[in-house]
This record gives structure tokens, sequence and C-alpha cells, in this order.
């Protein structure tokens, strides 16, 4: 489903993202785990098209389809789902206008038709149950003045209704309350289906409790420096970093 | 350089309604009105050379001959047509046309206690001491050649009358339309208000300003508030003429200890349309927020110069502005705050922001500040930009780009102007002419306003 190989990113002309290789199945979950500043979000906003990041080598294929050539919007209606590690507040605009013209504008391109009002509220309201969502929340400016954990959970209900085919989570986790964790992995379960995968960005074992990846990356400086099952995970959890020190030297002196 | 003729065709109009309507007006309303039409004829329509005109060249006015109309009586204009403008179901409306008032479409029910309203041509104004004690006393018409000629041909208008202690809750809304029957030539209208609010009252006003018409015309309007130890004021502004509209509109308030002032002006554009609002804080711990969003595309001009004077101790002023502007608008922004050496323990914060939405679209945006005390904490900042790309690149990620885009940003930037309107029902009304006047250029898809502070579920 997703090939990254040898993937160079750099922002403001500083390389971040050093020769990234990563391939990920349909029906896989990886997690992608590392140390604060290694370039987890740098991956993640490349990957959905963010602007800012300048692609200098290598090159990602998405369903046999070069991504790193489709606008943002294109990479959305074609079923890439990135979940922000900061969500974007946008005053004056309600969640509802916001989920139903993503939506609307997905189904366009996939050739469906555009839910109407009602069709959308009643979607709406079925999805915002399931990520335990006040119905007060349909009609609040997106993400503004929400709380930390609100405004995960509506990156969670936007994926639920956008039901992408590769969802990237960028720590979905963090802020998180033990039910909304819980939420969250519920989110992503559903999503799980054979046709579909997700990248879920992480600094806790806890959340991979409840979503089982088949893959979990060390991301350090840039480069992937080990790969493994979700036992890695729980041994990085155990030990720290310091566990794999030889593989970030290298990867720190490379 | 002004036309020669222009002082002398207004010298001429003056002396021709001195000799005709304004017979009824009492002995100190002429006198404040010839003294005004002196102080007009000496100073001229400003030119561009003056510092505060020097973005805005009112020439186009100065060209025109513009014709005063006593005039009420215009078939198009009916009590039904006008609710239209209503922004509350229980708003006491007064309506003026070509700044005069028409009884037969307003709609006005009994006042609280302890408030008033009358025309400044009722028999009720002429006798008010109060009113004799402050109309056109807070105004320097000699610094300000569009309120002198307003002053000049003073007559009607409205009186707020607001006794210590009174509670209007329901807001007081003046609509002023400009309009015209064919054959008439293009007018010039002079709306006046005066608010003068006792110690502890409380009120909305609301002053609207639309055109009954697509014709040129010409609106000098003036309003003066004084408000008294603790007393609040919310004051929002309207102004949605057409393209051909001229508006200059001095918007003057004097604040005592304790007194609170909210104001937002809408300036939606025309030919020309300038407001300047200035504030004086006199008494200590008084408090006012001024705030604004002007948009304007085509070759519109749009002008807001605000100036606020801290005068006592302790006391804060907080401004924000906001601009959207399209195609060869042009917008200035003047945002003066003076802060006396006696004023101590200021506090003061001005920001103007700007969204270019063209190339061809310009800003011209001056805040300053002067200050003479020590103790004091005043802030100022002015952007003039593009698109939010945090918030672009979110919508993108959604799948949503293009036009539909533009319109959620562009929403999200008024919207932070307008969730400042604290009466609900004028904030309501602000977002929906916002959002008309959105849909003009970016398509129906742009969505209506919602603001955090309202959490009910709209079906
Ligand atoms: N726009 C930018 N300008 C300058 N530096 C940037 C920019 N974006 C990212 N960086 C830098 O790139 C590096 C990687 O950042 P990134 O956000 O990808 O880290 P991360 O692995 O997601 O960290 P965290 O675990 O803290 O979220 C950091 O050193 C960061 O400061
Ligand atoms: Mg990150």
């Amino acid at each position: 489903m997703l090939e990254i190989k040898n993937l160079h990113a750099s922002v403001n002309g500083k390389e971040i993202l050093k020769g990234i290789n990563l391939t990920v199945l349909a029906g896989e979950v990886h997690a992608i785990m590392g140390p604060n500043g290694s370039g987890k979000s740098t991956l993640a906003q490349v990957l959905a098209g963010h602007p800012a990041y300048e692609v200098t080598a290598g090159e990602v294929i998405y369903d046999g389809i070069n991504l790193l050539e489709l606008q943002p919007e294109a990479r959305a209606q074609a079923g890439i789902f990135l979940a922000f590690q900061y969500p974007v507040e946008i005053p004056g605009v309600s969640n509802s206008y916001f989920l139903k013209t993503g939506l609307n504008e997905i189904r366009k391109t996939k050739g469906l038709e555009e839910l109407d009002a009602m069709q959308f509220l009643k979607l709406l309201k079925e999805k915002m149950k399931i990520v335990e969502m006040d119905p007060s929340f349909i009609n609040r400016p997106v993400n503004e003045g929400y709380s930390g954990g609100e405004k995960k959970r509506n990156e969670i209900l936007q994926m639920a209704i956008l039901e992408p085919k590769l969802a990237i989570l960028d720590e979905t986790d963090s802020g998180l309350d033990i039910d909304a964790l819980q939420i969250v992995a519920e989110g992503v379960n559903k999503l799980k289906t054979p046709a579909n995968a997700s990248i879920v960005v992480t600094h806790y074992q806890r959340l991979l409790n409840y979503i089982v990846p088949d893959v979990v990356h060390v991301l350090v400086n840039g480069r992937i420096v080990k790969s493994g099952g979700k036992e890695l995970a729980m041994e990085l959890e155990e030990k720290g970093y310091d566990f794999i020190k030889d593989e970030i030297a290298e990867a720190q002196t490379a | 350089m002004e036309p020669r003729h222009t002082k002398e065709y207004y010298e001429n109009e003056h002396r021709r309604f001195e000799s005709n309507g304004a017979s009824g007006s009492p002995e100190w309303m002429k006198e404040l009105r010839t003294a005004a039409m002196a102080s007009f004829a000496a100073q001229g329509f400003p030119g561009s050379e003056k510092e505060e005109w020097r973005f805005t060249n009112i020439a186009p006015i100065a060209r025109q001959d513009f014709a005063y109309s006593p005039n009420t009586d215009y078939p198009a204009l009916t009590p039904d047509a006008i609710s239209g403008h209503a922004i509350d179901a229980n708003e006491h409306r007064f309506v003026f046309v070509n700044g005069h008032y028409s009884e037969r479409l307003s709609a006005v029910s009994s006042l609280p206690a302890h408030a008033s309203v009358c025309t400044l041509a009722s028999p009720d104004a002429h006798t008010n001491t109060e009113l004799q004690r402050h109309l056109a006393r807070h105004t320097d018409v000699r610094a300000n050649a569009f309120a002198a000629l307003n002053t000049a041909f003073l007559s009607d208008g409205l009186f707020i009358h607001l006794l210590p202690g009174a509670v209007v809750s329901s807001p007081i809304h003046i609509v002023n339309i400009a309009v015209h029957l064919p054959d008439e030539p293009a007018h010039v209208s002079y709306p006046r208000v005066m608010i003068a609010a006792g110690e502890n009252s409380t009120a909305t006003v609301i002053e609207s300003f639309y055109a009954g018409d697509e014709r040129m015309s010409f609106t000098d309007a003036v309003t003066e508030m004084t408000l008294g130890p603790g007393s609040s004021i919310d004051y929002v502004k309207i102004q949605d003429e057409n393209l051909n509209s001229f508006h200059m509109h001095t918007v003057t308030a004097v604040q005592q200890k304790e007194s609170r002032l909210n104001m937002f002006s809408l300036s939606l554009g025309g030919a020309i349309a300038r407001s300047e609002m200035r504030v004086g804080l006199e008494g200590e711990k008084s408090e006012c927020t001024v705030n604004g969003l002007y948009m304007a595309d085509g070759s519109q001009l749009t002008d807001h110069h605000t100036f606020i004077h801290h005068k006592a101790p302790a006391c804060a002023s907080h401004e924000l502005f906001k601009g959207i502007l399209d195609g060869s608008a042009r917008a200035v922004y003047t945002g003066k705050v003076y802060v006396d050496a006696i004023a101590q323990k200021t506090d003061s914060k001005q920001t103007n922001r700007n969204l270019m939405l063209s190339d061809t679209a310009s800003v011209d945006t001056q805040p300053q500040l002067e200050i003479f005390a020590d103790d004091v904490k005043c802030t100022h900042g002015t952007t003039v930009g593009g698109m939010n790309e945090g918030i672009v690149f979110y919508l993108k990620s959604r799948g949503i780009g293009g036009i539909t885009a533009r319109g959620i940003v562009t929403i999200g930037f008024a919207a932070e102007a307008t969730e400042k309107i604290a009466h609900v029902s004028s904030r309501s009304m602000v977002d929906a002419l916002v959002v008309t006047q959105l849909r003009k250029t970016l398509g129906n898809e742009v969505p209506e306003i919602v603001h955090s502070g309202k959490h009910d579920e709209k079906e």
C-alpha cells in the first residue's frame, strides 16, 4: 500500500529526514516511536503534503501512484488521513460544516453522491456517539477552545467520518485520559480491514496494548534505526532508548 | 485642491436651508448651526496634504453637488421592507430617511422608566437642558469639516436620554436609509445622534446605514455620546450602503469614571466610507473597546480613524480592527492612542489585522502611540497578509482546497472580529451580512459563522 524509499526531507534548508525506508502493506498497523525531535511528525506531515517540507531525495509510492506529486487535498481524496499532533483551530466555522465539506469533497472524487444536511447529521451523530463526543460539538467552531483531549477526539471523529485507507496518527494518544485512549484505539481498530492500513506515532507502549501493531519502528535522527514486533515497544518502555544505544550512536554519527 | 465652488455651494445650500425647513429649531440650535457653518467655510473640505487625510482623497465628494432633501415619503420604503433590517425582535426602531425621522416607518414601543428618546426636531428636544448642554459640545468642528457640515444642517436626529439608573434592555436601533425618487438629484443627508447616559444607566444602541437604491449619495453623520459614572453602553455601527455611496461618520464618546463603552463598527465599503471614532477617557477606571471589521472589493475605499485619549488614571482601551480586502479595494486604518501624563496605570492594546485576498488590494495601516505617563501598559501591532497557512493545510488534509478553503479561512478571520460584539442579535446580524458579502465573491459554499459561546445544537 505504502512504500517509502530513501526519503530525505528538509525544512528551511535543515535536513530532518535522512533516508527513511518503510513499507506498509494493506491490513497492517505500524507503530513509530522515537525521541523528541527525531522527525516523526515531519514524516507524517511530508506524507500529508505539508508545503513547508521539501523532499530532497527518495520516493513515496501509495497504491501504485507517486504520492509526492499529489497536492495535499488530492492525497486526502485518495484516502490518506493525518490526525494532527497539534490540531488547528478554525474560529467561526462549525465542526459539522467542516466535516461535511471534507466528506463531500472526498465522496465527489470517488464518484459518490454528496450527502445532504440531514443525511450528514445522522452520520455525524452516529460517529460522535462512537467517539463519545457531546452533541454540542456539532455546532462549535472547529477545535476552538477545545481541551487538549477534546481536540484529539475530534481528530478521531474526523477519521471515523472520512474512513481513510491509510490513517496516520501523530501522537493522538498524548494528553488523553484512559477512556479516550480506548476510544482512539477502537477508532483505529474499527478501521482495520484487509484493505486499510495505519501508521501510529506514539511515545507510549500503553496505546499499543489496545492497538496491536504488526511492526514497531524506532526513528532516531531522521532514520529508522530499528524495526521489530510489538515486543520492541515493550522493551523500549522498560529500558528506554538506551537499550538501542548502539543503533542510535550509529545514526547520530552517520 | 478642492474646487473653488464647493464651499460656496454648501454656503448657498445652508442659506436656503435656514430660510426654509429649519425655522422650527430653537435659537440655541440655530446658533450651533451658524457657528458650524462658519467653521466649515473657514476650513473647506480637507485635502490630502492634511496628515489625517493623506490616504483618503475626498475629491469625488467635493466635486459633486449633493442636494439636501427633507422628503421622507418614498413609495419603495414600507414598514415591511424596513423590517428586513431589524436586528432584534424587541428593538426600538427609529427610521431616518435621508436624515429625517419617519414615524410611519419606525416601530417604537414604550421605553422603561428613566429613559426617553425623542427626535431633535421635537419640542421635547428643543427644551431639554441636558441636550443643550451636550449637543455638539464634544465634537470639535474646527478640526473636522464633515462634522462641521453636519452641524451646519442640524435640525433632525435622535436624542437618547438615559437618566441615572435607567436600564434599557431592548436595543435602540437607528436605521438610516439614503434613497431617491428617479427624478431627484443625488442626496446628502446629515444623520445625527446624541446619547446622554446618566450614572449607572445601561443601553445598547445600534446605528445602521443602508442605501434604498443603487444611486450615488453622501451620508455625513455625527454621533455623540456622554457616559456618566458607572454607565454602560454597547454601540454597534453597521455600514452597508451601495458601491456609489460616500459615507463620512464621526463618532465621539466621552466617558466618566468607571463607565464602560463597547463599540463595534462593520464597514462593508462604498465609493468612500470613513468612520472616525474618538473616545475621551476622562474619568478614572473607565474602559472602552473599539472593534471593527471592514470588507471591501472592487474599487471601494474603507477608512477607519480612531483616536483614544487617556485623560485619567487606570483606564483601559482595547482595539481590534480586522480587514478583508479583495479586488483593487483600498483600506485605511489609523489608530491613535494618546496617554496624558496623569493617566498612570493605563492599559491599552491596539491591533489591526488585514487579510489580502488579491494582489491588487492595498491597505495603509498606522497604529500610533503617544505616551506621556511612565507607568502604563500599551501595545500595538499590525499585520497585512494572506490566508492562514496552518488552516489552509489542515483543510487540504481533509480534502478541502480551492475556493471552498478560501471561504472557510476568510470566515475564520472575520469571526475573530465579530465575536467581540457582546450584543448577541447584533452579532448575528453582522455575521449574516459578512457571509452575504463573502458569498458574492467566494460563492454560496461560504459557511455561516458560529461562535464558541453558542453551544446550542442547531438542527
Ligand atoms: N518548520 C520548522 N522549522 C524549523 N525546524 C523544524 C520545523 N519543523 C520541524 N523542525 C525540526 O525538525 C526536527 C524534527 O521535528 P519533528 O516535529 O518531526 O519531531 P518529532 O519526532 O515529531 O518530535 P516529538 O516527539 O517531540 O513530537 C526538530 O528538531 C524540529 O525542531
Ligand atoms: Mg511530533
